[in-house]
């Protein structure tokens, strides 16, 4: 009995001790998973960038949390009247983390860095993003303090592109020094320096104190990877961690009830899909799109899979990219139709397939919901829906197969401009990577380019306008849902999200 | 016995390149593109491709296990693709420290528990105690460690930390890998008894199984040797009932426990893959995990090889401990 006692005591003893983190300057920042390089120009994905965003600045940023540019390391910019050519006057006076100074060189080294392919500081792995950059011809100094980009064509987008992750400053003598090594010793000029990078465990940020914009209010944060997102909010209520930035839709109105968390939504460029391939029947006959969509009630999916918190898509560029453009109409939810578009197909067997990944992602959390929710809505018009799942590394290859049935993706879009959307998902270059319907339809391609070089509002408008209407008439995939951001935060902490950046630096002690 | 040992140790190459050469195969066997997942999702074919070609996924298939293997042989585990220019050697260097600790954790935890068990049970044959020591080990052994790890977590959630390693707002100084020593070096109480603290309901977890198992060789090889001559005469000569059972008794019991502890070891070492996963525990097993997400062959294939080593290693050292156990193999006169 003694040692039973003992037992408990002990235990009690040890539970007591886990309350109460060492440092309490410090903020405590749960993700899914850790960086994998902390190399602007490797970064892959959000994990990736999370940190790099904050550890270095780019040339232009979005203003606030609205999706409108506005410089950061350069002061100004000007486009020439033939759009072939970008100048910007630099912010003088900065230094790198290493106390270089920011420079024309620097930003000449960064870009070249990853567009020239014998570059001596090229990074080990390829830059993934590059080919958002090739419309630059070449990045030239004009002076210490001015840095002139020639395009090789004129481009709407490259403003917008010049925002994402490659085109973080580097520091040139840092790169040079540390070679193969810079995605662990990384250094920019941004508000946070690296303190130290532990592996799968931790990323330790400290403030920049000679950060030459206004200076992150918290010290201190340390970025942890916690997989599971129950366990994370766990944490989260008890203190351990002040932000988990993957709780589940499920956890929302939990957070939202317990006096300890609140919960920050934002809209994001996040959009669901599902597709079909266009070289293979029945997916290639229009009737059988056009029955799969009037079956389809988006409403009830995202209530039922979504928890509500999405919203139903009636084109994949969200409506907030979408100002001055054509009206985008919802998709119609009619039964009786849909089996009268089914009946004009002539179809071997009753059984169609969808393919579909077991894994989470931002834009289907939770896939085999969305998977059920399609099998029983056609099984209502007298489909009978095969649903197979992958994992992650089987499923990036099956959707690129060209015998693939239906399936199911999403985008996360890299930049605000419905080009992001149009050129990789759905024009015909695009058929070897993400264009997994391989719809490959002239008019659409044509409106599509063009629209990527008219530098005019309206008649760009017009472009898109024509784009939309050939994606709905032929409907190579069709829109699911919006899908939000959402963060879980302890009361004692401020942070409003972007809809696109990601920034450690925004947050603050609740006052 | 030297002669065994010598054996044993010819025979460790073969051992680890019968596991190199299954993980190689049965990697490239599972589907995965390993340069679309260096290059992620949204790269454009013709980066995929490049990356194909400069990683030497193009090759033939020969060719890519002959580059592996001379690798290999000049003691180069490769690196990571992902995580860029990271050897996987300085990666397992990382983990491997972790698991061994949850390892031995659990070892003394089923050595102790087991051991007391299997003894009572032996000692007090037929009565309660022995079938409610025989019950627990039978459920030990039954149970899967991943839902005795989520029963553990429901459990003892609102005492116990029940994922990760160490509390996030500790930030340890790293000296040998081993968070109980790095933290007792640093000679921070608190930070030290975090760290043990999060040990404990993942290393009851793994300690389960051998637990059980302990539980029942002790009995049986308790039973056999109770039976015998000697304790018979040493009961008739008065010698208490403790010193019976604890000295003479257990001591000749202990060698088939020992060959035990060997085997299981390999156990806990596989068991930690399960019980990493449950507990988010930093270490070989959410290594391995992970690595096979990504499909990072190199890594997949360090980790396991290293852990083969390490259970090979190990068998060895039990063979060892025969000859201080066991005088007739000591000197030589094995007749067992």
């Amino acid at each position: 009995m003694t040692r039973i006692a003992g037992c408990v005591l002990l235990l009690a003893a040890l539970g007591s001790c886990s309350d109460g983190a060492a440092d309490p300057t410090a903020l405590i920042w749960a993700r899914s998973a850790d960086s994998s390089t902390l190399d602007p120009a490797e970064v892959e994905w959000g994990e990736d960038a999370k940190v790099v965003q904050s550890l270095y600045d780019t040339l232009i940023t979005y203003k606030g949390d609205t999706v409108d540019l506005e410089p950061k390391l350069a002061e100004r910019w000007t486009v020439s009247p033939d759009g072939k050519t970008l100048s910007f006057d630099l912010r003088k006076g900065v230094v790198f983390h290493d106390g270089t100074p920011f420079d024309s060189a620097a930003v000449v080294f960064t870009f070249e860095r990853f567009l020239k392919p014998d570059h001596p500081q090229r990074p080990r792995n390829p830059c993934p993003y590059g080919s958002n950059f090739n419309d630059i011809d070449k990045v030239e100094a004009d002076g210490p303090n001015r840095v002139v980009f020639t395009l090789k064509r004129p481009s709407v987008v490259l403003l917008y592109n010049l925002t994402l992750y490659a085109a973080h400053i580097v520091s040139p003598a840092a790169a040079k020094l540390h070679g193969a090594q810079f995605a662990v010793h990384p250094v920019g000029t941004g508000p946070y320096r690296l303190s130290r990078w532990d592996r799968d465990v931790r990323i330790v940020l400290d403030r920049n104190d000679s950060y030459w914009g206004p200076k992150p209010e918290i010290p201190r944060v340390i970025v942890v990877p916690v997989k599971s997102p129950q366990t994370a909010i766990e944490k989260l209520k008890k203190g351990e961690v002040q932000v988990v930035d993957h709780p589940t839709l499920a956890d929302v109105k939990t957070l939202q009830e317990d006096a300890r968390t609140k919960v920050d939504t934002e809209t994001s460029l996040t959009v669901s899909y599902l597709g079909f391939n266009l070289k293979k029947a029945p997916y290639s006959d229009p009737h059988f799109r056009r029955a799969v969509s009037l079956a389809l009630d988006r409403r009830t999916l995202n209530d039922l899979a979504y928890h509500g918190l999405a919203e139903p898509a009636a084109n994949l560029v969200p409506p907030a990219l979408w100002k001055n453009a054509c009206p985008t109409p919802p998709y119609d939810y009619d039964l009786d139709k849909a089996k009268a578009e089914l009946a004009k197909v002539t179809l071997d067997s009753k059984e169609v397939e969808l393919i579909h990944m077991t894994f989470s992602r931002p834009y289907v959390p939770e896939p085999l919901r969305v998977a059920e929710f399609v099998k029983d809505q056609l099984r209502k018009i007298g489909l009978e829906v095969k649903l197979t799942g992958y994992d992650k590394a089987a499923y990036d290859q099956k959707y690129k197969d060209p015998d693939h049935p239906m399936y199911l993706l999403g985008w996360i879009a890299d930049i605000p401009d419905p080009d992001n959307f149009y050129y990789p998902l759905l024009h015909g270059d695009s058929k070897n990577d993400m264009n997994a319907s391989f719809f490959d339809d002239p008019d659409f391609n044509a409106a599509v380019k063009a629209a990527q070089l008219e530098g005019d509002a309206g008649k760009r408008a017009a472009l898109l306008t024509t784009a939309y209407g050939r994606y709905r008439e032929v409907q190579p995939t069709l829109p699911l849902v919006f899908v939000k951001q959402v963060i879980g935060l302890s009361k004692r902490v401020d942070y409003n999200m972007h809809p696109i950046e990601y920034r450690f630096y925004a947050a603050s002690w609740a006052k | 016995m030297t002669a065994i040992l010598l054996r044993r140790l010819m025979f460790l190459p073969v051992v680890l390149w019968a596991v190199s050469f299954i993980v190689f195969v049965l990697m490239r066997s599972v589907p995965g593109d390993p340069a679309t997942a260096i290059a992620g999702e949204k790269a454009p074919l013709e980066v995929r491709e490049r990356v194909r070609r400069e990683r030497g996924f193009d090759r033939p298939i020969l060719v890519q296990y002959g580059l592996y293997m001379s690798r290999l042989l000049r003691g180069d585990l490769g690196e990571s693709y992902k995580h860029s220019s990271e050897k996987v050697r300085d990666q397992i260097a990382r983990k491997l420290p972790h698991t061994i600790e949850l390892a031995v954790a659990a070892l003394i935890v089923a050595l102790a528990a087991g051991l007391t068990l299997g003894i009572l049970s032996a000692v007090y044959r037929g009565r309660w105690i022995d079938y409610a020591s025989m019950t627990v080990a039978l459920a030990g052994v039954s149970i899967p460690v991943f839902w005795l790890g989520l029963l553990l977590i429901l459990a003892f959630s609102s005492v116990l930390p029940v994922s990760g390693n160490l509390d996030p707002g500790y930030i340890p100084v790293n000296r040998t890998g081993f968070l109980l020593v790095d933290t007792l070096l640093m000679g921070d109480g608190a930070m030290f008894r975090d760290a043990l603290a999060h040990l404990v309901l993942p290393a009851l977890a793994l300690a389960t199984i051998p637990l059980a198992m302990i539980a029942r060789i002790t009995r049986a090889s308790m039973l056999e040797v109770l039976g015998s001559d000697y304790i018979r005469t040493a009961k008739a000569k008065g010698v208490p009932p403790a010193g019976i059972v604890l000295r003479h008794a257990l001591r000749n019991a202990a060698l088939p426990i020992v060959t035990l502890l060997g085997l299981e070891f390999g156990t806990l070492l596989g068991g930690a893959v399960l019980t990493e996963t449950v507990f988010d525990w930093d270490g070989m097993g959410t290594y391995i995990l992970i690595s096979v997400r990504e499909t990072e062959y190199e890594s997949i294939g360090g980790a396991v090889l290293v852990l083969a080593f390490t259970f090979v290693l190990v068998n060895l050292v039990t063979d060892l401990l025969y000859l201080f156990i066991d005088p007739r193999i000591r000197h030589g006169q094995a007749q067992t």
